[in-house]
C-alpha cells in the first residue's frame, strides 16, 4: 500500500475523531458527573447547526457571520442546557435508569419538532467550506475547512484537560464523578455543580453542531445519527472519562479510516466489533471505572 | 346529520367561496382520498398534496367531473407505514372513489396489499420501487410515475457510451442503496463488458452518514474513472455532495447519480455547494422544461401556492388530471369502473409530456431526464444542464420478462 494513501487515511481519520471526541466528551461528562444518559445529546447538536444556518442566513453567508456564529451558537445552546437542566432533568437524578430515559425521549421529540417548526422539512446549507481555500499534501488537495475543525477541537480538549485538572471548578467535578456523596458530604453545592456540567456538555455539542454545518448541512434526522456514534464512543472510552472519550475517538477514527481501505463492504462491522471487543475485555470502557 | 348531506353541505360552502363562472360543477362531490407524508422524514412530499388540490381546483373551475365536483380527502401518514395503513382502511372505509398516494416506498409496501383485500383503487404518484408493478402488481393499484428500473438502465446506456470504464461504488447500506447501485452497475456491464468495479473500492455507509472523509480519500487513492453514488440519499446526498466538491472529487472522475436532479432530493444544497461533473437525472428538471403544459403547470402552482412545484408536486396533479379523464371515459363514479377504465389511459405530465398507463403492470409509461447537475440562476435553485429525455417505454419490462419477474 502506498505510503501516500496511508497518510491520507490518517488526516481522514483525526478529522472524523474531531466530531466524535466534541460529541462524546460532553456525552460522557454529564453521565460521569450527573449520572443521566443524556440521549438528547444529539438534539443540541442539530439545534447547533441550525442556529448556525440561522445566524448565517440573517446576513449573507460569509466567513465572518459564520465565525459569528462559531462564537454566539454554543453560548445559546449552553444556556438552553442550563435551564433544561433546571427545569426538567435535575428532578430525575437517582431515578431509575428507564425512568431517565422518558424526559430525554419526550426532549428528542420536543426539539425534533420545534426545529420543523422554526426551519422547515427543507434542510439548511451553510457553503463556507470553498471560502477557506485548499492544503495540499501528498499530492492530494485537503479543504483548509477540515484543519480548523482540527484545531478547534484540540483547542477544546487542551481546554478541558486544563479546566478538569487545575481548576476548582475542575476539582468539583472529579470529586462528583468519583464519589457523589461525599462531595456532597463535604459541602460542595451539587446543584449547580451539575448545572454548569450539563451547560458546558450542551455548549460542546452546539460548537460540534456549528463545526459540522459546513460539512453536512443542518437537517432534521442527524440528530440521531450523531448521537448513536457518540455513544459507541463514550462507550468503548468508558462512562465519565473525557480521556477515555478523546483516545477511543481516535481509535475510532482509525479503525474506521483503515477498515475502509482493507474490507469496504464491512464498513459498519468495525466500529462494532471493536466495540464489542472493548466491552468483552474491558466492561467499563478502556478508561472507565467500576 | 348524515355524511351525505354533510357532502353535500361542505360542497355547497366550498361552492360559494369559488365564485366560479357559468359551468360550476354540481350535486355530490366526487372524493379522492389521499395518502400523504405531511411530517416525518419525508415531510417535503407534502408538496404533493398541493399539486393534487390545484388540480382538483382547476378540474372543478372548469365543469368538474360528470358535471359533479372533486374533492380531495388528504390525510397525513408521518412517513409511517403503521399510519399509511391505519389510514388506507379509514379511507377505504369511507364514500372515496380512490386513494391517491403521495408517500415513500414504505408505506407503499405496506397499503398495497390492503388495496387489493379493500378493493379499492391505490394511485401513487411516489414509490419508484420497481418490485410494486413488478411482483405485487395487483388488478387495483396503479402508479402514475416510472420505476427505478427505469432510470438505472437510462443512466447505465449513457455511461456505457462514455470512456469511463474503473468504477468505484458508495451507498447507504440500505434496501435501496444496495438494489440501485446493483441495478445500475449490472445494466452497465451488461452493455459494456469492459466495465468493473475496482477491487476493494465498493463502500457501504450506515444510513444518515454525515461525515465521509475516509472514505473520499480512499477512493482518490484508487483513482477510477467514474463514481457511481445513486445508493447515497437523503441527508447523506447533500454531505457527500459539500464533501465531494470541497476535495475537488468530481473534478478527477465522474460522478455517477440516476436521481440527484430530483428537486426533493437536493433541497439542502447551495449555489457553492455544487460540483461540476455530476451525471444525474430528475423527473421534474430546474430550469422547468420548456413546455406549453409545463410552464403552465408552473405558473399556476407558483400563483396558487407561491412556492416552486418539486417533482412530486407535478406527480400527483398529473394523477387527479388522469382520474378526471378516466372517470369521464368510465360515465360513472364506481372502482371497479375506474380499475376497469384505467389501463390504456393517455395522460400528460407536465414534465414528462405524453404518457399511458400499462396494462401488463398498471404503471406509467413516462420517462427520465438525465443532464449534468448545475445551478439553476433564474429561480435559484439546484438544476441540470444539457438535459436529454429517455422515454420510459425504452427500459420498462416487456411482458415476456414480467412474466419471468414474476415466476409465472
Amino acid at each position: 500500500m502506498a505510503f501516500s494513501v496511508i497518510g491520507l487515511q490518517l488526516v481522514s481519520a483525526l478529522v472524523s475523531a474531531t466530531f466524535l471526541f466534541l460529541m462524546a466528551s460532553g456525552l460522557s461528562l454529564i453521565f460521569g458527573v450527573c449520572r443521566v444518559l443524556n440521549l438528547a445529546h444529539g438534539s443540541f447538536f442539530m439545534l447547533g447547526a441550525f442556529l448556525a444556518y440561522s445566524v448565517t442566513q440573517v446576513v449573507a453567508t460569509s466567513l465572518g457571520t459564520f465565525w459569528l456564529a462559531l462564537l454566539l451558537v454554543p453560548l445559546a445552546t449552553a444556556l438552553l442546557g442550563a435551564l433544561l437542566e433546571i427545569v426538567l432533568i435535575r428532578r430525575f437524578y437517582g431515578a431509575n435508569l428507564l425512568v431517565q430515559l422518558m424526559p430525554m425521549v419526550a426532549l428528542i421529540y420536543i426539539i425534533s419538532d420545534f426545529s420543523r417548526f422554526v426551519w422547515g422539512v427543507s434542510p439548511g446549507s451553510v457553503p463556507v467550506l470553498g471560502l477557506f481555500g485548499t492544503v495540499s499534501i501528498l499530492e492530494l488537495t485537503f479543504p483548509a475547512y477540515y484543519f480548523v475543525v482540527l484545531l478547534a477541537s484540540m483547542v477544546v480538549a487542551a481546554g478541558l484537560w486544563f479546566v478538569i485538572t487545575k481548576t476548582r471548578w475542575g476539582i468539583l467535578v472529579r470529586a462528583a464523578s468519583q464519589d457523589r456523596e461525599m462531595s456532597a458530604a463535604c459541602g460542595v453545592n451539587q446543584t449547580r455543580l451539575f448545572t454548569t456540567v450539563y451547560a458546558l456538555a450542551t455548549g460542546l455539542a452546539g460548537l460540534a453542531g456549528v463545526l459540522a454545518v459546513p460539512i453536512s448541512g443542518a437537517s432534521l434526522e442527524m440528530d440521531m445519527t450523531t448521537v448513536v456514534n457518540a455513544f459507541v464512543v463514550v462507550v468503548v472510552g468508558g462512562m465519565g472519562s473525557v480521556l477515555g472519550s478523546m483516545l477511543a475517538a481516535i481509535l475510532i477514527g482509525l479503525v474506521n479510516a483503515f477498515g475502509i481501505l482493507i474490507l469496504p463492504q464491512f464498513e459498519m462491522t468495525f466500529v462494532y466489533a471493536l466495540m464489542a471487543l472493548v466491552l468483552i475485555t474491558r466492561p467499563t470502557g478502556l478508561f472507565g471505572r467500576e | 346529520m348524515s355524511t351525505k348531506s354533510m357532502w353535500v353541505l361542505v360542497s355547497l360552502i366550498a361552492l360559494s367561496s369559488l365564485n366560479l363562472a357559468a359551468a360550476a360543477p354540481s350535486g355530490e362531490p366526487i372524493v379522492l382520498g389521499e395518502i400523504v407524508s405531511q411530517s416525518g422524514p419525508f415531510a417535503m412530499f407534502g408538496a404533493g398534496h398541493k399539486g393534487a388540490q390545484l388540480a382538483v381546483e382547476q378540474v372543478n373551475a372548469a365543469g368538474g367531473v360528470l358535471g359533479r365536483p372533486l374533492q380531495l380527502l388528504s390525510h397525513d401518514d408521518k412517513s409511517n407505514p403503521a399510519e399509511g395503513t391505519k389510514l388506507f382502511r379509514e379511507l377505504a372505509s369511507k364514500n372515496v372513489l380512490a386513494v391517491i398516494g403521495n408517500s415513500p416506498s414504505s408505506v407503499v409496501f405496506a397499503a398495497n396489499p390492503l388495496a387489493l383485500e379493500l378493493k379499492t383503487p391505490y394511485v401513487i404518484s411516489m414509490g419508484y420501487t420497481s418490485v410494486f408493478t413488478d411482483k405485487f402488481s395487483h388488478r387495483y393499484f396503479f402508479r402514475t410515475i416510472t420505476s427505478d428500473r427505469v432510470f438505472a438502465y437510462a443512466i447505465a446506456e449513457h455511461m456505457a457510451k462514455q470512456p469511463a470504464t474503473r468504477y468505484c461504488t458508495i451507498g447507504n447500506d440500505f434496501a435501496y442503496g444496495r438494489s440501485i447501485t446493483a441495478a445500475v452497475m449490472g445494466r452497465l456491464k451488461e452493455l459494456k463488458p469492459s466495465v468493473q468495479i475496482i477491487p476493494g473500492c465498493e463502500f457501504w455507509v450506515p444510513p444518515g452518514q454525515l461525515d465521509f472523509t475516509p472514505q473520499i480519500t480512499a477512493i482518490m487513492g484508487q483513482k477510477p474513472d467514474a463514481l457511481m453514488f445513486g445508493g447515497v440519499v437523503a441527508i447523506s446526498s447533500d454531505a457527500f455532495v459539500k464533501q465531494a466538491k470541497a476535495f475537488g472529487l468530481f473534478t478527477k472522475m465522474v460522478g455517477v447519480h440516476p436521481s440527484l436532479g430530483m428537486p426533493t432530493n437536493n433541497l439542502g444544497l447551495q449555489k457553492a455547494d455544487l460540483p461540476e461533473g455530476i451525471m444525474t437525472g430528475s423527473d421534474y428538471p430546474y430550469p422547468p422544461v420548456d413546455s406549453k403544459a409545463n410552464l403552465a403547470f408552473f405558473k399556476a402552482y407558483k400563483e396558487r401556492w407561491n412556492e416552486r412545484p418539486y417533482e412530486v408536486s407535478a406527480h400527483s396533479y398529473a394523477t387527479v388530471y388522469l382520474l378526471a379523464k378516466t372517470i369521464e371515459k368510465a360515465g360513472k363514479v364506481d372502482r371497479e369502473a375506474l380499475v376497469d377504465t384505467l389501463p390504456g389511459m393517455q395522460f400528460t405530465h407536465p414534465s414528462l409530456g405524453d404518457a399511458s398507463i400499462r396494462t401488463i403492470d398498471h404503471q406509467s409509461t413516462s420517462g427520465w431526464w438525465l443532464g449534468y447537475l448545475a445551478w439553476d440562476e433564474k429561480n435559484n435553485v439546484v438544476g441540470l444542464r444539457d438535459i436529454k429525455y429517455m422515454p420510459g417505454s425504452n427500459y420498462l419490462p416487456t411482458a415476456e420478462e414480467l412474466r419471468k419477474i414474476r415466476g409465472q
